[in-house]
């Protein structure tokens, strides 16, 4: 059956469709032994194209090889990844954040005993960037865990927000009040988060120039 | 064999933690403008915050600060060029840690062939808010690896 053009979907349809829901349909984390069967490989399936049909579906395998190679096929599996929902996403913004990507995913600045982030936490982000529209593009970082970190700086005033797998974030709101550090936390699926936001005013972080 | 000496670093001193590239608060940009709180996750497995007592070099703060860094550079913490050392007073970021009823010992354990090691001990990552708190207040100070060589 040939896959429906994803553009003319609506856009929650596009979400599923292109990175997909749980368990997505276009990506999937697996382990897999390699035909080498001596590796342990995960193996991350993306689309050249959104929609495109299976048979000329890419296939990206991340190995237990070394970190520098390990990091450069994921480091190329999260640009596709991206490119998939670069309709969402202006050419700069897109490229920018590619640049992020290239430098904080060099092995001059991974440390070998962080994990290599998950394609699975990278997707949580990508549905929370679309779900809030458009917005600056937030300075990014990993935790120890290796999931992804979007950040946003106005001033004193943070807003950080930690990509899980499976569509759950937790976001973090800092600033003074009343010459008092307070901080604000929450867990929540990604598309509630611009409605949980919204008691802080996130303009002052989130828009654009 | 005798037993390093274990003490507790005085309240008014500063101590630091390495960050690594990737858990700096970073603009859109790529600057650096601060620590994430991530950088005071511990990692699977730990038992307590690595740190280094800052205030146990001689000189000013940028000799310390160099003399810290050349300390990790040494040691089989290996420290990137790209990373960065949050600097926090202890009072500070006990107090921090009070706030969330977290009564850390703050103790010089000179190891792992670093001289000025310390362990942030009694203490827990498992509320978002307060990491957020020392990574944006008490333990906020953000010196870059390169900066500390300069």
């Amino acid at each position: 059956m040939t896959a429906p053009a994803v553009a003319s979907l609506p856009l929650r349809r596009q979400f599923q469709t292109v990175i997909g829901e749980t368990p997505p349909d276009l990506i999937r984390n697996s382990p897999q032994t390699s035909s080498a069967g001596n590796l342990t490989a995960e193996k991350v399936r993306v689309s050249a194209k959104p929609g495109v049909a299976r048979s000329q579906r890419n296939w990206v395998f991340v190995g237990n090889d070394d970190m520098e190679r390990q990091l450069a096929n994921q480091l190329v599996a999260l640009k596709v990844l991206t490119s998939q929902v670069a309709m969402h996403l202006t050419n700069e913004w897109r490229q920018g954040f590619f640049s992020q990507l290239d430098f904080l995913m060099s092995p001059d600045n991974w440390e070998e005993v962080d994990p290599i982030p998950g394609i699975a936490s990278f997707n949580t982000a990508l549905r929370l960037v679309i779900h809030m529209g458009h917005i600056k593009r937030p300075g990014l970082g990993f935790t120890p865990e290796g999931h992804i970190i979007l950040a946003w700086t106005a001033g004193d005033d943070r807003l950080t927000i930690e990509c899980f797998p499976g569509d759950d974030v937790r976001w973090v709101v800092s600033h003074t009040v009343q010459g008092e550090r307070e901080a604000s936390a929450g867990k929540a699926k990604a598309a509630r988060v611009p409605a949980l936001l919204a008691p802080y005013g996130p303009e002052k972080w989130l828009a654009l120039q | 064999m005798a037993r390093a000496s274990v003490t507790n670093v005085p309240d008014d001193h500063h101590i630091l933690r390495y960050a690594s590239p990737v858990r700096l608060r970073r603009d859109a940009a790529n600057n650096v403008i601060g620590v994430l709180a991530a950088a005071f996750q511990l990692r699977p497995g730990e038992a307590y915050l690595s740190a280094g007592w800052l205030d146990m070099y001689g000189g000013n703060r940028d000799e310390r600060l160099r003399q810290a860094a050349a300390a990790y550079d040494a040691s089989p913490l290996h420290i990137k060029p790209n990373g960065a050392f949050a600097v926090g007073q202890v009072s500070a970021i006990k107090t921090a840690g009070e706030r969330f009823k977290q009564k850390f010992r703050i103790v010089h354990e000179p190891s792992k062939g670093l001289g000025s090691y310390v362990a942030v001990r009694q203490y827990r990552d498992d509320e978002a808010e307060l990491l957020a708190l020392l990574a944006d207040d008490a333990w906020a100070e953000c010196v870059t690896v390169a900066a500390c060589k300069a």
